[in-house]
């Protein structure tokens, strides 16, 4: 009885010690709060803060875990850990062109040594440095260069996995590079994928500047859908593009979706319960597509209405198409095939919320330049 | 009853089967359409505009190319494994499937540069360079069969060139693949799967012209298919022309094949196996009666695993190739068996 009463103790007197309670500590200077459901995870602890990525990708049996403490400061033990890592970091690797705007808001733009595809990268900061060879290329064919990375000594290397057998992230963790998995793209609302910043920036020490980033977002987020939501009239979307007879689109409860509905559109597979795409026979396209008003991102590298035609001329006969309500995102090439709205809109997920608005609703943001979008020209 | 009559009856309930996987397939589909809807869509007498154009526009090109392709893939097989003496023969082994894939591999996965047009679908491109890359492909692989063959007399050897050529055009499209973004190889492993769907009605005139131009160019070389089945030399003692008739058929078969692949993508499985149930089921080696049975087994397979392709429903559709041979394996291991069980397997 005495010994679990001692234990009981124990283990009070511990918690209280090692792990302050997370909620109490909420808001804190220079600490973040995760608030808008991304599925990771920040706990302030004594000496060192625990992040936890809770589904790196669909389907995930396990998440991965990373403890952080101080530069120059001792290891904290007992911590059950997939990677120790000394903060502030000074050098870092992406592998997703989505981290690197994310780095930059925070200042950290010159810590990134390396990047998976530089004629991708449109952050300016990030591409100055590569011409003048402070950033290189991690990558050979498409598959990592390892040891180019090892040589790089970096502190921290940003990835994601999918969950397959063409991750490679278990090889860069057996070469020792210090892997950090990021699973921002396996979000399906905008602000949860923006808010990954805090993510990021926790490797930096930076939780109060990507705090107030991400609020400005946030805060600019919801101004403009209730502005959207006054709307009278949803327009009906179509996406994407045909491809040998079959038509991907996304599913209902997708990041896409999340945006047209928030920009008071009415997505044609709204109807649908899936997060990621579906691909459907390009009839059953066709006979929703015929209500479109709206066609969003039929092609990425479309520019004409005519270049949209050439795909499968047969989807020149919808409305949507003969009206030449077709916008793509494709405003900001980087000319070397790099677009910058799958670099930084998923941080500035207010400024694509705009634009779709712009598209939907075009009296709601008549002054208002676009950022992503363009319309394609008849 | 006589063996005339007995291959009559075979070719028309072949036809009749066909037939009705014609109208299944124009019958089903991702849109639920009434029976009644779908003909008086097909008669042009339909109240309801969407489904005559789902209809019209989307089921009968499709159905139609099926039918087509399947036809022109079994006829092009046919007279490979004649024309080699070799039942493993068909557009593949020729390299006409592989010619034509470092065409498409070469639009797809080599182009960039700036604008990087490719990264996402087919981009300015369109479909429209993707076939002539495509039929460009299989037709340079087939002038470089067509001149081997002026060379070497021997079958064997002729098809043995093939291999290399197929072997050849295979190692670019891997270094290709190699060297391409994720994104393109993604593109390019699509048009791999094989569609039927994306031929348009403009397209059609195209594709049926090739057709029956490699058909008709088949059945009048007929003749000298059967004569090339008992050997060259007892063509040439027939009075025919080995080296112009294997000429005219060689470009037949790469006629046919190459244009298929170039609507439809490298759709596999068709050529070796449609003619071989062809010959299983008739029991006869005259090409009069073989390349039109050919023909239909080929459209049957085709309509068959293109019916197939809606099987998920609720609009999602199945890639058509991995379904052909999901389709048709089994049913020509069957016919092997019974054959062997009968006694009467062929070589």
């Amino acid at each position: 009885m005495s010994r679990i009463f001692l234990s009981f103790l124990a283990f009070i007197f511990v918690a209280s010690v090692a792990a302050p309670p997370a909620a109490a500590q909420a808001g804190a200077a220079g600490r973040a709060v995760v608030a808008y459901g991304a599925g990771f995870s920040i706990e302030y602890r004594e000496g060192y803060k625990l992040l936890t990525v809770a589904r790196p990708w669909p389907g995930a049996t396990k998440g991965f875990v990373y403890a952080l403490y101080p530069r120059g400061s001792a290891r904290p033990t007992g911590v059950r850990a997939d990677r120790f890592f000394e903060t502030p970091i000074r050098k870092a690797v992406t592998f997703s062109t989505t981290y690197i705007p994310q780095i930059a808001a925070i200042g950290e733009a010159d810590s990134i040594v390396g990047v998976d595809t530089a004629a991708f990268v449109s952050t300016s900061a990030v591409r100055a440095n590569i011409k003048a060879g402070k950033t290189v290329e991690t990558t050979r064919n498409w598959a990592p260069d390892v040891e180019r990375m090892i040589a790089l000594a970096p502190d921290a290397v940003f990835t994601y996995g999918m969950g397959n057998e063409w991750d490679s992230h278990p090889k860069l963790v057996e070469a020792g590079l210090p892997v950090v998995i990021d699973a921002e793209w396996n979000e399906a609302e905008p602000l949860a994928r923006a808010e990954w910043i805090k993510f990021v920036a926790a490797f930096y020490d930076k939780e109060a500047q990507a705090q107030a980033y991400f609020d400005r977002v946030a805060a600019e987020y919801s101004r403009l859908k209730s502005l959207a939501a006054g709307a009278a009239k949803r327009p009906a979307v179509l996406v994407n593009g045909p491809f040998q007879g079959t038509w991907a689109v996304s599913g209902g409860a997708s990041y896409m979706a999340r945006f047209i509905a928030d920009a008071g559109g009415a997505y044609l597979w709204a109807d649908d319960k899936g997060t990621g795409g579906i691909v459907l026979s390009i009839e059953a396209v066709f006979e929703r597509g015929l209500k479109a008003d709206v066609w969003l991102n039929p092609n990425l590298s479309a520019l004409r209405v005519a270049d949209v035609v050439a795909l499968d001329s047969r989807f020149a006969a919808l409305p949507v198409a003969a009206s030449g309500a077709i916008w793509n995102n494709n405003l900001r090439m980087n000319g070397e095939g790099g677009n910058d709205y799958f670099e930084s809109a998923v941080l500035d997920a207010d400024k694509v919320l705009a634009d779709m608005i712009k598209v939907f609703h075009p009296e709601l943001l008549a002054d208002r330049p676009f950022t992503y979008y363009r319309k394609l020209a008849k | 009853m006589s063996a005339r009559r007995g291959a009559a009856w075979r070719l028309t309930a072949l036809a009749v089967l066909a037939a009705a996987l014609f109208a299944a397939d124009l019958a089903l589909g991702s849109v639920r359409i009434p029976l009644g809807d779908v003909l008086r869509a097909l008669s042009g007498a339909a109240t309801d505009k969407v489904w005559s154009s789902i209809v019209l526009v989307f089921r009968l090109p499709k159905a139609l190319t099926a039918l087509a392709a399947g036809a022109a893939l079994a006829v092009s097989g046919l007279i490979l494994q004649t024309v080699f003496r070799n039942h493993l023969a068909g557009p593949d082994s020729l390299g006409v499937g592989a010619g034509a894939s470092v065409g498409v591999a070469l639009v797809v996965l080599a182009s960039g540069g700036p604008g990087s047009a490719l990264l996402s679908g087919l981009g300015l491109a369109g479909y429209g360079l993707l076939s002539l890359a495509s039929s460009a492909g299989a037709a340079l692989v087939l002038v470089l069969i067509l001149v081997l063959s002026r060379r070497f007399q021997d079958a064997v050897t002729l098809l043995i060139v093939g291999l290399l050529v197929g072997y050849l055009a295979g190692s670019m499209v891997s270094l290709l693949v190699y060297f391409g973004s994720p994104q393109k190889v993604q593109v390019f492993l699509g048009w791999t799967y094989g569609s039927f769907a994306s031929v348009t009605r403009r397209e059609l005139p195209v594709l049926f012209g090739s057709i029956g131009l490699g058909l008709a160019l088949t059945m009048g070389s007929s003749k000298a298919l059967n004569a090339l089945l008992l050997g060259e030399s007892f063509a040439e003692g027939l009075g025919i022309r080995v080296r112009s008739a294997r000429a005219r058929i060689l470009a037949a078969a790469a006629i046919l094949a190459g244009a298929v692949t170039a609507f439809c993508g490298p759709v596999a499985f068709l050529g070796i196996a449609a003619p071989q149930a062809a010959r299983r089921i008739f029991r006869s080696s005259d090409h009069a009666l073989l390349i039109p049975a050919s023909a239909l087994v080929g459209s049957v397979f085709a309509l068959a695993a293109d019916v197939a392709t809606q099987a998920p429903g609720g609009g999602s559709v199945l890639p058509v190739n991995p379904l052909l041979a999901l389709i048709g394996a089994p049913i020509i291991l069957g016919l092997f068996l019974r054959s062997s069980r009968s006694g009467e397997a062929q070589a």
